[in-house]
């Protein structure tokens, strides 16, 4: 297959993030001529905007974004989270004030973007999990949301295409609810959680703590080579980029691949703001999108559309591309489009000192923590909410050689301070799933639009009564947990009952065009598809019909392979 | 949300008339805009030159708490580390005009505390007054964060923390590129893989 003009491809994926790499490097391999639009600036890779080689004294500020713009009300929401919100890759993060999008002001909702080449895929934290049975059985089970129309079987062998790829290190731990993988070596863990995971299969045999899986290279990975895909250094400084090409990202392993084969074309600099719909053959034939520099439009044509903006912008864009047909967007007969917005929550959590590991000593900054995959599928005695939680965490040692962090003393009661308790200290943070809520919405602002004249896209969406019961829960077990673990001095992280539970914390949001098998209540079927329009795909969070409790991105991974397969099948039968 | 709004770095000049506009400072009258020359009279705290931003008295002023806080030790001393040197380098670019104005005003607000407490400016009070004085002051900021002049000092104290566990001195064992992690050692087995692959260890 090839195109035909500049302008002409097979196919097009809009966004060159996590999912829409993998689209792009799957579909290239097919022998697809494959545009990738991003609205993002050009990144090379490694890029001169890494800063993972500069030690702390080094770094522009040391780290400090600037206090100017917090005083110009810049990075609103990116400044609520605080161990993120760093200078040395604030580059590689939006500013809402740039990028506006709008909520009701007593229900906000956090959306972290990186718009530019690879989009989210260099700042994400590589948690990479298998989703169970289970987790696909959750909307038909309590009867909450579009039942799935997949089943882990559909997805595993495409889990393990991906894991193969991109390289993910974990154990096979043989726990029914996290399914293992092609795995590399895992990361080791500290003596402290060592000690904790032993105390926890003893006292809590259905409650295991592992170590965490993840995109992050332990040992040579053949597949990886071919991209100069180095093994990781145990640095810790993957959101600044990573020159030796250590983790997964787009970047680093999927636009590289599809590059390989010749058929990729990357147009950077290009918000795609519609998919081209064609009501006579009832097809999208393209996209319009419109240059960063001038502002001037452009139309892209192609056999396929993939979108692929990162859930909510792909929302967006099919709300953006309402017509006569569809006043309400596109492929939205249904009237989901932007119905199920999901994020994980959690707010909930404990910590405590672990006593007896005083000599021992962690060397080398691991880039990954701890894991306790959800145990409660199954409704528990003590629990008045439905669904359940994980958590996630990791022991930390006392820097006893320095002050602590800022408290009241100085000099020597400051530093004495820092020093109290023991050298370990464990911290475990609640990731519940919510339930799927019609009414939690996205939809087009209707009077304030973008600086392109774009509706800004408007999120409505809260957790309820049921996530703030789990969220309570939560505090409980993490308590529990941690004392069942031999944890002395623990301390309870629990909000007020009441506290309003906001989305998007978590970074991984999701729902908006939901996959599912019926056309009268779902956005796209079983294989990423529209079931309005047969050539345009969507395989980003957007379709999750579910939340799950697992970090996402590695199923969007296998969504994304397998629906770009079954698109690059339908192309060659000629059934688009 | 607001859109975005660049400032321009304040130049010290310009900035520090300001300043005096808003109130002046003991000592400040003394130390105007471009000045680098303080009255010292009878200061009894090590005297600091102007910076680029900062005039002397807030030089000195600074340093002398930034030291209190970081305490004294078989460790480097915030003047070691340079805190208030980086700070100053850095204030006129990176900090906004209202943080700007606050800062600017920390010296005043321990002078008159020290009246208050020791009937003496702060910097005319001896070692052991000023870091008596210092601590006091840090508990009352403690107990009531909301009151401006204690918030701002609390922002000053994070600052110098930030500023100085980030220091080259204070990170003598730091490992750019550890290579591999080990969660299981010994102090005697840790120390030998610091020492061979810290940046500049001297442990
Ligand atoms: C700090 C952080 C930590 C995270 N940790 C994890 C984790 O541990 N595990 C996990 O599973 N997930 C994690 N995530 C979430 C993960 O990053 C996302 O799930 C993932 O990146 C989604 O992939 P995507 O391709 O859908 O979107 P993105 O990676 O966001 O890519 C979308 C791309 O589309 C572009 N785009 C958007 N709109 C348009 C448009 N209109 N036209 C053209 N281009 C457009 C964007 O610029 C961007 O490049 C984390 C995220 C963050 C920020
Ligand atoms: S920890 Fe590993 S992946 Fe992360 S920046 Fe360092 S070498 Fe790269």
């Amino acid at each position: 297959m090839s195109a035909q003009a500049d302008t002409d491809f097979d196919a097009i994926v809009v966004g060159s993030g996590i999912t829409g790499g993998w689209v792009a490097k799957e579909l290239c391999e097919r022998g697809l001529k494959v545009l990738v639009l991003e609205r993002g600036r050009n990144l090379d890779h490694p890029s001169a905007e890494y800063t993972d080689f500069e030690a702390p004294w080094e770094l522009e500020y040391r780290g400090m974004v600037p206090d100017y713009l917090a005083e110009n009300d810049r990075y609103e929401m990116l400044r609520r989270k605080r161990h993120i919100y760093r200078n040395e890759h604030r580059q590689f993060f939006v500013d809402d004030a740039e990028h506006p999008y709008s909520f009701p002001e007593d229900r906000p909702f956090m959306w972290t973007r990186g718009y530019q080449l690879g989009g989210r895929s260099l700042t994400w934290a590589r948690q990479c999990y298998r989703w169970s049975q289970k987790d696909f059985d959750a909307n038909r089970k309590d009867g909450h949301g579009s039942p799935w129309p997949i089943g882990y079987e559909d997805l595993a062998p495409w889990y393990s295409k991906v894991e193969a790829f991109a390289g993910i290190s974990g154990n096979a731990d043989g726990i029914d609810s996290l399914p293992d993988g092609e795995f590399l070596k895992p990361w080791g863990m500290s003596a402290a959680e060592d000690q904790i995971a032993a105390n926890l299969r003893k006292e809590r045999p259905d409650r295991p703590m592992i170590i965490g899986r993840c995109a992050n290279l332990t040992e040579d990975h053949e597949p990886s080579n071919a991209f100069g895909r180095g093994v990781c250094q145990a640095r810790s400084r993957c959101s600044s980029g990573c020159a030796y090409g250590a983790y997964f990202s787009s970047l680093s392993a999927t636009l590289p691949a599809a590059r390989l084969t010749g058929n990729l074309t990357v147009v950077t600099d290009a918000t795609v703001e519609s998919v081209v719909y064609d009501a006579k053959q009832r097809k999208v034939t393209g996209v319009r999108a419109i240059q960063s520099v001038d502002g001037s439009r452009e139309t892209y044509s192609g056999k396929i559309v993939f979108l692929n903006a990162g859930s909510l912008n792909s929302v967006h864009l099919l709300m953006n591309s309402q017509g006569a047909q569809h006043p309400s967007g596109l492929a939205n007969s249904s009237g989901m489009l932007g119905a199920y917005i999901m994020d994980h929550f959690g707010g909930s959590g404990a910590s405590g000192d672990v006593p007896g590991l005083d000599d021992r000593y962690a060397f080398g900054r691991r880039p990954v923590g701890i894991y306790v995959p959800n145990y409660r599928h199954e409704q528990l005695g003590d629990a008045d909410f439905l669904r359940g939680f994980g958590f996630q965490g990791s022991a930390q040692q006392r820097k006893n050689e320095k002050p602590g962090a800022n408290g009241p003393g100085i000099g020597e009661e400051l530093r004495q301070k820092g020093q109290k308790g023991p050298r370990w200290r464990m911290s475990l943070f609640m990731y519940g799933e919510m339930l799927p809520y019609e009414d939690n919405r996205a939809s087009l602002h209707k009077t304030k639009t973008d600086k392109f004249g774009i509706p800004l896209l408007h999120m409505d969406c809260e957790g309820r009564d049921n996530e703030k019961k789990m969220r309570a829960q939560g505090a409980k077990d993490a308590v529990d947990l941690l004392t069942a673990g031999g944890c002395v001095n623990v301390r309870e992280i629990a909000p007020e009952p009441d506290a309003f539970v906001m989305l998007g914390e978590r970074t991984h949001e999701m729902g908006g065009a939901c996959m599912g098998a019926d056309p009268r209540s779902s956005v796209v079927n079983g294989m990423c598809q529209t079931h309005d329009i047969a050539n345009l795909f969507v395989s980003d969070g957007a379709v999750m019909a579910s939340c799950g409790t697992a970090n996402p991105s590695l199923t969007y991974m296998a969504l994304s392979a397998r629906a770009a397969h079954h698109a690059a099948d339908l192309l060659q039968e000629g059934k688009l | 949300m607001n859109d975005p709004v660049e400032i321009p770095p304040s130049s010290r000049r310009g900035f520090l008339g300001l300043c005096l506009a808003g109130g002046g400072s003991f000592g400040l009258a003394a130390c105007g805009p471009g000045e680098v020359v303080c009255e010292i009279g009878n200061w009894a705290l090590p005297v600091k030159p102007a910076g680029v931003f900062f005039d002397c008295l807030q030089m000195s002023v600074m340093s002398d708490a930034a030291n209190l806080i970081v305490g004294e030790g078989e460790w480097p001393t915030a003047d070691d580390a340079q805190v208030v040197t980086y700070l100053d380098q850095i204030f006129g670019e990176w900090a906004g005009p209202d943080l700007k104005m606050r800062m600017s005003r920390l010296p005043e607000h321990l002078d008159n505390f020290a009246v208050q407490q020791q009937g003496r400016a702060y910097v005319q009070l001896d070692q052991e007054m000023r870091s008596e004085t210092l601590s006091r002051y840090d508990a009352a900021a403690f107990a009531d964060r909301k009151d401006e002049a204690n918030a701002t000092y609390i922002e000053f104290k994070s600052l110098v923390l930030k500023i100085y566990n980030t220091s080259a001195e204070a990170n003598r064992d730091f490992v750019l590129v550890p290579g591999e992690y080990i969660g299981n050692l010994s102090a005697s087995e840790h120390l030998e893989l610091v020492r061979a692959k810290a940046l500049d260890f001297a442990g």
